[in-house]
């Protein structure tokens, strides 16, 4: 009784309410399935925050950066994690995280809840295993991103900034400054 | 509206002609509705007139709709889907569950209707049906499941294969 439907036979409204069911991992198998849907599901501006990983190597550099950000917001709702490595190669790794009116952080339990494990340990980890090498300094912009989930006792140096609070704020200016890509 | 105007019923007619008659209490969940009965100023008339025609639904689509209606007509009215609500997809009752226990072209198709009557819960629910039926497949998986072109180049493939490869197990 029914039509063969296609993806692309729902409309755009009802295709954006489906990828922002989407949790984060299925959401990252979706955007490998064609331009469209990439376009899609980076785009909706629901709840999901759309998950940007642009990972640059370059003769002199190595950049990692991983965003989570909601489109149209403005990135003062946002504060951030903000982890950065350097060394020979240079990684930057980039986390946003969103606090509720109060400045609580029940938000960001719901921006990670999908995935806790790959983005606080096997990411991180992976990525810090392979550059550990070569990383110099490590510099943590937020205490409560607690060094014990990054496991990184064998670096040289580590550093701990507070930036003026527990849940330190810093504009989407500023964020561009450290990320020069 | 009303009590008494709850207590009434409205015909819907269906795309293939077929007419339902449907309590006005029930059908308050289409924002579709409501919003015709009363921009015609027939929400408060003993006698709605004629079946309205719900053009875009068919019949057997429309009796689906309108049983969904019946079993949460008497939810209390879902908050604003604003960023402060926690969203789930594994928090379906398990009367829409079975409910949505459909192939996946009917599925579509209450989501075309849910989405045309205006009816968020059930859009809703539909789609976290969708959203669930991709959870755990492969991007192969997804586009045959889903009759999506993949039109990545390989190169292009495997450089949002490398972006995305945090999610892979």
């Amino acid at each position: 009784m029914s039509r063969n439907f296609k993806w692309n036979d729902l409309a755009l409204k009802i295709r954006e309410n489906v990828i922002d069911k989407m949790d984060a991992k299925t959401r990252c198998k979706f955007v490998q399935c064609s331009k469209e849907c990439e376009k899609q599901a980076k785009s909706s501006n629901n709840y999901l925050y759309a998950i940007k990983i642009l990972e640059k190597n370059e003769e002199k550099k190595k950049m990692l950066v991983i965003k989570f950000e909601k489109d149209g917001e403005d990135s003062q709702d946002y504060s951030l994690d903000f982890l950065k490595v350097r060394g020979e190669e240079k990684m930057t790794v980039l986390m946003y995280r969103k606090y509720n009116d109060q400045g609580g952080e029940k938000k960001w339990m719901k921006l990670v809840h999908e995935n806790p494990e790959v983005l606080r340990r096997k990411y991180f980890m992976e990525y810090l295993e392979t550059y550990k090498n070569s990383i110099k300094m490590l510099q943590i912009l937020d205490k409560d991103f607690a060094i014990n989930d990054l496991n990184i006792k064998d670096l040289k140096t580590l550093e701990i900034l507070d930036f003026g609070g527990p849940n330190p704020r810093i504009e989407m200016d500023q964020l561009n400054a450290f990320v020069d890509f | 509206m009303t009590d008494a105007a709850q207590e009434r019923s409205i015909k819907l007619l269906s795309s293939d002609n077929e007419t339902f008659q449907v309590p006005r209490n029930v059908i308050r969940l289409s924002n579709t509705i409501n919003t015709l009965l009363q921009d015609l100023g027939l929400d408060d008339e003993e006698d709605a007139g004629d079946a309205i025609p719900v053009q875009n639904v068919t019949s057997t689509i429309l009796k689906k709709v309108i049983a969904w209606c019946q079993h949460h007509h008497e939810d209390p009215v879902a908050a604003d889907d604003s960023d402060s609500r926690e969203k789930r997809t594994d928090d379906i009752s398990s009367w829409d569950v079975e409910f949505l226990k459909v192939d996946q072209g009917t599925l579509f198709e209450l989501i075309l209707a849910a989405n045309y009557l205006d009816i968020k819960g059930l859009l809703d629910v539909s789609c976290k049906t969708v959203a669930n039926m991709i959870k755990g497949k492969s991007p192969e998986e997804i586009r045959r499941t889903f009759n999506i072109k993949n039109d990545f180049t390989p190169e292009e493939e495997e450089q949002i294969r490398k972006e995305n490869a945090w999610c892979e197990d």
